[in-house]
């Protein structure tokens, strides 16, 4: 042990002082920071590397030294946190599909669909007790009207909200690709750090961050590599591969609500290799289902209260099912009726016949005003409907609070492994303020031990 | 493992928390100021399916009260007009006891009568065929506007009514009264109708043969009795309209009330239950600010 070793010692603890205080600055300035993993200063005893022939009995440690500053997760944590996300994400979208299908019910309400229906069974009621009166007709032609346009706005919105999800899908595609982009630049950024020994915990903690935005987005999952870049996958195909990333497209058609059958369906490829991503999870994956089976699914519920609307109505008004003798019918020329092209084919209000043809039995506009005692009739038919989507809507919002309280617990749980705590932080300052000074005192004696020594030579 | 708390996520925790609160007393608001319990179906699935078919029933039972309107003043048109017919029939038949008993009646006194009965007949016809809203109330469901049709020449009154079916006013569910009064039924069949009972009334008197007079009380008599039996059908079907009617108002408020149920809140319970998510959400606020708030920090020194 040389005579300065001791000076060398000071120095060492002083700077493990130091970047210990540094890395706490760190960790206090980023407490707010998202993703922010808190770091850790792990240093290490250094003895002496002497055992040669006048190496002395009672050797003294070289010290301390930082090996490295350490970034504190638990990647079993990080990938339950990116699972628990997805599937808040996916059930959050569903809900929020839902949510919209059932504002648009305009159930139960004055103005909903079973009160214009109510109407149109009391118009026909009406003319049943006067047969021939041009005002009771009148009232049965325009309340009819109103159904069929009820009808069509339901259709009609219904539309729009999936075009507009249509578009969100999109939207979110791009999301997709400028993440995996990213997480890809990333991943080379870390590769270049670990190869050259470098501290890339900032890195990693920015491409967490992206691949946990992925999995909101899709449910993406990882796999690690040694070099401490990440592949990440999204519905069984590979996006980023180290620092190369795909792209992802959403498919042309269908372009609309009416276009989607279950061979024409909204999917997700590879751009290039045109491999399928099956999302089941994951806000796009919320929006894929949506497109494919929420909507469609309404719309077709939409169009079996229209039929029921027309069949009934046409069967007792028209039950010889002569042509141009219906008073539903179509307005495109097809003879399909559907939500979206029901409409009243009776020419005028004068044409309205209620009742078997010389006579004033008013026995059709009676039948037709039967309907609304009817259990298989148009409102009862709707009626159901509504419950039914009423159920799963309130189904959709239960699983997504779940889904959301879940997601909360594991965002907790990721933060007590990798949040700072600002009282952890301040004890920790405080102990390596105190190292600092001691290191100092170390340095202060051991200059006083050697000014005496230098002193006594004189 | 012990679940180490930090800043960041009391923080967030309080965040979610206060969010819920402020979120279930956005709810109890939302139904205080609209007054509605259920405002989108999914609020309450099942109760949306009970409001919907309440509302159909409210409808339906309405119609059923507007219906039994309309039919009560059918029949009320049927019990004046057959009253009136009634009494003159009654007056036809004191007439033709008059001319019967007194054989002695000269030729111009007979004719006296025969212009009296001769304007009876005319009233009749007119009564015959009282409308009601256009629609002549003995003429079944006939197009036309007249039940009885008088020949201008030879004064012979026949029925053009259609009796194929019957007027009927849906009154309760699956139940429809009939409101028209056929016309051959109350006045008689063709050939043998109160018309023609006049007429031979009238030929009775021109003759002046004493059978033929008695035989036209007997008549009357008979065509009295078809009247009043008429007359006993209306009043009966009245009777039964009536009951239906007020049946229909009783459903309906009962309808009604039920509806409020389970579409209205209750402003005592909702402003209770306001009153509550407030406080838990003024707590929650008050816990919150004073939790995040000390640090180590504010103990250094």
């Amino acid at each position: 042990m040389s005579t300065f070793s001791g000076i060398n010692l000071a120095s060492r603890a002083l700077s493990a002082a130091n970047k210990a205080v540094d890395v706490t600055g760190q960790n206090i300035a980023n407490a707010n920071t998202d993703g922010y993993s808190r770091q850790r200063v792990e240093q290490t005893e250094l003895d002496t590397v002497s055992d040669g022939l006048f190496a002395g009995r009672t050797r003294v440690g070289q010290g301390v030294d930082v090996t490295s500053i350490s970034r504190a997760t638990d990647a079993f944590v990080d990938a339950r946190q990116r699972g628990d996300h997805s599937t808040a994400a996916y059930a959050d979208q569903t809900a929020g599909v839902y949510s919209d299908v059932d504002h648009l019910l305009n159930e139960p309400a004055d103005d909903g669909l079973t009160e214009q229906l109510n109407s149109f069974w009391g118009a026909w009621k009406d003319l049943a007790n006067d047969s021939s009166d041009a005002a009771a007709k009148a009232e049965v032609l325009h309340t009819g009207q109103t159904v069929a346009a009820t009808v069509n706005t339901l259709d009609a919105r219904l539309a729009t909200q999936w075009s507009n999800l249509r578009d969100s899908a999109s939207t979110l595609a791009d999301q997709v690709n400028t993440t995996t982009a990213k997480i890809a630049q990333l991943n080379l950024g870390i590769a270049k750090a670990s190869g050259t020994g470098q501290n890339a915990n900032e890195l990693l903690d920015q491409r967490d961050g992206f691949v946990l935005k992925l999995a909101d987005l899709t449910g993406a999952t990882t796999t690690a590599r040694a070099d401490g870049t990440v592949d990440v996958s999204i519905g069984g195909s590979t996006v980023v591969h180290g620092s190369d990333s795909v792209r992802i497209q959403v498919s042309s058609t269908p372009t609309a609500l009416r276009g989607v059958t279950s061979s024409s369906q909204v999917t997700l490829s590879l751009v290039g290799s045109g491999d399928p991503v099956r999302l089941n999870t994951g806000k796009l994956g919320g929006v894929l289902d949506g497109l494919n089976d929420v909507l469609p699914g309404v719309a077709q519920q939409f169009d079996a209260t229209a039929r029921s609307v027309a069949s009934s109505v046409n069967g007792i008004y028209n039950p010889g099912g002569t042509a141009g003798g219906n008073f539903f019918g179509t307005n495109d020329g097809t003879s399909a009726v559907s939500a979206q092209n029901l409409a009243v084919t009776v020419a005028s209000s004068t044409a309205i016949a209620g009742s078997s043809s010389g006579t004033k039995d008013g026995r059709t506009a009676a039948a037709l005003g039967a309907l609304s005692e009817s259990a298989t009739g148009p409102g009862s038919v709707w009626r159901k409907q509504v419950t039914d989507i009423a159920q799963k809507v309130a189904t959709a919002n239960t699983t997504s609070s779940v889904a959301a309280t879940t997601a909360l617990n594991s965002d907790a749980s990721r933060e007590s492994v990798s949040g700072v705590n600002i009282d952890e932080e301040m004890v920790n300052l405080v102990t390596y303020q105190h190292a600092y000074a001691s290191a100092a005192k170390v340095f202060t004696a051991m200059d006083d031990m050697l000014g005496t020594l230098i002193n006594m030579v004189r | 493992m012990t679940q180490r708390i930090t800043n960041r996520s009391i923080a967030t925790q309080s965040v979610a928390n206060l969010q819920a609160g402020l979120a279930k007393r956005a709810a109890a608001q939302d139904q205080m100021s609209s007054g509605k319990l259920i405002s989108k179906p999914s609020d309450d699935p099942v109760g949306t399916n009970n409001a919907l078919q309440y509302r159909g029933d409210i409808r339906t039972n309405e119609q059923y009260v507007r219906s039994a309107e309309n039919g009560a003043s059918w029949l009320a048109v049927q019990d004046q007009t057959l009253q009136d017919v009634s009494s003159r029939v009654a007056q036809l038949r004191s007439l033709a006891v008059q001319a019967a008993n007194t054989g002695s009646m000269d030729p111009s006194s007979r004719g006296a009568i025969a212009k009296q009965v001769q304007t009876i007949k005319d009233q009749l016809v007119g009564l015959s065929n009282t409308t009601y809203l256009g629609r002549p109330v003995f003429g079944g469901v006939t197009a036309g506007t007249a039940a009885f049709t008088q020949d201008p020449t030879t004064g012979k009154v026949t029925y053009a009514g259609d009796d194929s079916a019957e007027v009927t006013r849906r009154v309760a569910p699956g139940t429809d009264v009939t409101v028209s009064s056929s016309g051959a039924q109350v006045f008689g069949a063709d050939g043998s109708n109160l018309f023609d009972t006049v007429d031979s009334f009238l030929t009775a008197l021109g003759s002046g043969s004493s059978t033929a007079l008695n035989a036209s009380v007997g008549a009357f008599d008979t065509a009295g009795r078809q009247v009043t039996a008429g007359l006993a059908t209306v009043g009966a079907r009245a009777n039964q309209v009536d009951g239906y009617s007020t049946l229909a108002d009783a459903r309906l408020d009962d309808l009604k009330s039920s509806l409020s149920t389970v579409e209205d809140i209750d402003y005592a319970e909702s402003s209770i239950d306001y009153n509550l998510q407030n406080v838990a959400y003024q707590a929650s606020l008050a816990v919150t600010a004073k939790v995040i708030q000390p640090t180590l920090v504010d103990f250094l020194r």
